[in-house]
């Protein structure tokens, strides 16, 4: 054993933790390649991961730096967003009518909120050991830490939906804008009644999802908050969303997640309409490369990051090392059929709005996302053709 | 390796400035201080907790309320004859999501006869683990303007209103229970316990249903294939006593009707100790039965009703107008009842949102708190006995005896 490695045996857990943590940390931002990015992204890092911002028990301050755009024409601009203006007008909902009333026992095997398979519990002893019922209580664990960060990443699009309203060019954007704000106030406003009430806890924010939305926040062009909200996040949501609605049994989660599938579908369309012309005709091919690379940047702290380090503080802390957790959940295949949802949606979006170029599709094919290339892009697919998929996906499972 | 001291001396990190800082400087600070507390924290154990518990309070009176008035539209997916008067409606959301519901609960429907909307309450006689599509039992009454209509015009395609799923009858299904439940149905009251019946022995392998089922004949049974069905697939743990007014040759049931006679020979064979006796049916059978069940020896807290019907109309009401004041959220609002009305319908002309579904006594989705003054209300009706000594009232059949003053809930 190396003197390093004793040393590090002989710290406390806590302490070691925090080390491994660190060095996460040093080596997300040392695989970053493009110095812009490491620019635009280091300071979120530093805020989300060494300083735990959105932990610190205090509401959080991000300054913002973006120009409002306004018109005194009111020109009708962009009829591919007027059309989604309007159906959006249409598609809204009342979480009020939400089948509220079913009494939801997180623990009942009977209606599982996640499904038995979501982890594979054999694959670590301590694991293995957990009794029926305490595998079901740790299912709820991970069951409302994903709706909890579901819930913190819905405040970010609010504020974030909010902003690209004001400074998006085009006037029927700024309508279509409002309504997709109504929609995030919406999902919070849902997310958050169904933790409080039928899960009845509420997990701390993932410094990761912190530092992807405190970076978007904090970022003055506009054309950026709409990659990392629009595209991003969206289509992060989109695939945890997707995986959680085809595996859960609980009827009025689905129901809730049914409504916010249909409303997020829109919100992508709508992302992938505004960059489209923007990245082919208004920037140059520096600034598309650097765009290009902090999606690609991203989308990588997207699929390793988001290790729900928040339940393992609660439940295996001091019993097994940070690492050993991490494969856990790496290779959780309910964590699998995530990332693929998730990608299966993300890439062909940032084919299809020109951040997908020859240059840097070694790089995906390298981390194993290359199959996702030729997929159907956001414009090309609605809500209800998603949700049809997602049915076909579960009633395959079943 | 000993932290200790390193430990302490971060834990006391907590310098005190004592200079009167200006406003955007002392938070400037105090944002210092956090970010150092934050990047010390896995040495201090002052790391906050990962999750926080939430109690969902602010949500209960929400949820009630909000299902009480939830008010939507659905299809009509099918229709099929049951008996030659009446049919079965099977209905399902626009968007195809379900509508879960107990076993024992009613949707109201708003039925629109002639430009004129009147609310019915039929109870749900689909199969509560399959919430996609619901299905209620309508029969033809005799001058019922809405159950004909529906009987002779409802069809696929076609779309109503509904209130609910609400009301407190029936059970909670529980995959652990372990119980015997008697039903007792007359007529169209076999709804709510097909309903309760298919539920139970779906979802609690452990427990047993006892169905008694009157009918006039083996023709104007409901779901009688059905029902045989069900006592086929679970053999031990459905029992179906079928009593029949006018039966046919080689009928093995009990012949007869279930009044005071019939209702005690069926009772006969009933444990006295089961969980529960559900009895739904036409008011003179109701009555029978629970006077049979009392003369067999089971406790009346044990025996649940469900009346299709209202309750007959309470003597006492004042005869003049009667001064209302409704109070809502800290604030009130006068109006006056004309003779006849219910607070219900004095409260809604004046505009305030009072919450209702069935709107005849039966759900308590109307229940208000009678502040000040006298009410009387048709009997009898779904508010226990506690909920009276409380001073609740349920506004739907409740009318002004003198000037009055209630309280809604929010």
């Amino acid at each position: 054993m190396k003197l390093t490695d004793r040393v590090l045996d002989r710290l406390p857990p806590r302490v070691k933790s925090q080390l491994d943590a660190w060095r996460e940390v040093v080596d997300v931002f040392s695989h970053i390649r493009d110095p812009r990015v490491l620019k635009a992204l280091g300071p979120s890092g530093v805020r989300g991961l060494l300083l735990h911002r959105g932990k610190q028990g205090v509401p959080t301050h991000v300054a913002a730096s973006h120009r409002v755009h306004f018109d005194w024409s009111y020109p009708h601009d962009h009829p591919e967003m007027e059309a989604l203006y309007l159906r959006a007008k249409q598609g809204q909902w009342d979480g009020d009518d939400l089948p509220w009333g079913i009494d939801v026992d997180p623990v009942n095997p009977e209606v599982p909120l996640l499904p038995a398979w979501f982890f594979d519990f054999d694959a670590i002893p301590v694991a293995s050991r957990l009794s029926p019922k305490e595998r079901l209580a740790f299912q709820h664990s991970q069951a409302a830490w994903m709706l909890s960060q579901f819930l913190h990443g819905e405040q970010g699009a609010l504020f974030a939906a909010a902003q690209v309203t004001e400074a998006v060019q085009f006037f029927d954007g700024k309508f279509y804008g409002a309504t997709q704000v109504m929609d995030e106030a919406r999902h919070v406003e849902v997310f958050q009644r169904y933790l409080e009430s039928k899960m009845q806890k509420l997990y701390q924010v993932n410094d990761n999802l912190f530092v992807i939305i405190d970076a978007l926040m904090a970022d003055g062009r506009w054309d950026m908050k709409f990659l990392g909200m629009q595209i991003m996040v969206e289509g992060l949501a989109l695939g945890a969303f997707g995986t959680m609605y085809s595996t859960t049994a609980e009827p009025l989660l689905r129901a809730l997640l049914r409504n916010v599938i249909q409303d997020e579908a829109r919100h992508v369309h709508y992302g992938v309409v505004a960059l489209r012309d923007h990245v082919r005709q208004e920037l140059s091919e520096s600034e598309r490369r650097e765009r290009e690379d902090w999606c690609f940047e991203v989308a990588l702290l997207m699929r390793n990051r988001f290790m729900a380090y928040e339940v393992y503080e609660e439940w295996f802390e001091g019993i097994i090392s940070r690492a050993q957790w991490r494969q856990f959940v790496t290779d959780a295949p309910g964590m699998e059929l995530f990332r693929s949802v998730m990608f299966s949606r993300l890439v062909p979006n940032l084919r299809e709005i020109g951040l997908l170029s020859d240059r840097i599709r070694p790089a995906y094919e390298e981390v194993g996302l290359g199959r996702y290339f030729d997929g159907a892009a956001a414009d090309q697919i609605s809500g209800d053709q998603m949700l049809s998929e997602l049915d076909a996906q579960r009633a395959a499972a079943a | 390796m000993d932290t200790e001291p390193l430990r302490t001396a971060l834990r006391r990190f907590d310098p005190r400035v004592r200079l009167e800082l200006p406003r955007p400087m002392r938070e400037r600070w105090a944002g210092l201080r956090r970010d150092v507390q934050a990047l010390a924290s896995a040495f201090t154990d002052q790391r906050p907790p990962p999750v926080r518990l939430r109690d969902g309070r602010a949500y209960v009176a929400r949820t009630a309320q909000a299902a009480a008035l939830n008010r939507r539209t659905l299809q009509i997916v099918g229709v099929d004859p049951l008996t030659p008067d009446a049919v079965r409606l099977r209905l399902a959301r626009l968007d195809g999501a379900p509508t879960p519901f107990h076993p024992g609960q009613f949707l109201t429907l708003c039925v629109r006869v002639d430009g004129e909307e009147h609310r019915r309450a039929y109870s749900l006689c689909s199969d509560p683990t399959r919430p996609g599509e619901l299905a209620v039992a309508v029969k033809r009454v005799e001058g019922g303007r809405v159950s004909g209509h529906l009987v002779a015009r409802a069809e696929a395609g076609q779309r109503v209103d509904v209130l609910g799923p609400s009301g407190s009858y029936g059970v909670t299904l529980d995959a652990a229970a372990s119980r015997h439940l008697v039903l007792v149905a007359g007529g169209s009251g076999i709804t709510p316990h097909l309903a309760i019946a298919q539920g139970v022995l779906a979802v609690e392998p452990q427990s047993r249903v006892t169905l008694v089922y009157a009918s006039r004949s083996a023709t104007d049974e409901m779901f009688a294939t059905q029902l045989d069905d069900l006592v086929e697939q679970n053999p031990d743990r459905l029992r179906l006593h079928r009593v029949h007014e006018r039966p046919a040759p080689g009928f093995a049931g009990q012949a007869g009707r279930l009044d005071a006679a019939g209702a005690a020979a069926a009772v006969a064979a009933l444990p006295t100790d089961a969980a529960g006796y559900f009895v739904c049916g036409p008011a003179p059978m109701m009555e029978a039965v629970t006077a049979a069940l009392a003369a067999h020896g089971v406790s009346p807290d044990r025996v649940h009703l469900e009346r299709f019907t209202p309750g007959p109309r309470a003597r006492g009401a004042a005869t003049t107008p009667q001064p209302v004041v409704i109070w809502r959220g800290g604030a009130s609002i006068g109006t006056e009842a004309a003779p006849g009305r219910t607070l219900l319908e004095a409260g809604l002309a004046a505009g305030v949102a009072m919450p209702y579904s069935c709107a005849m006594g039966g759900c308590g989705a109307c229940r208000v708190r009678l502040t000040a003054g006298d009410v009387v209300m048709d009997e009898p009706n779904c508010l226990t006995d506690r909920e009276r000594a409380e001073g609740h009232v349920l506004a739907c059949v409740a009318r002004a005896a003198g000037p009055v003053q209630i309280e809604v809930p929010r």
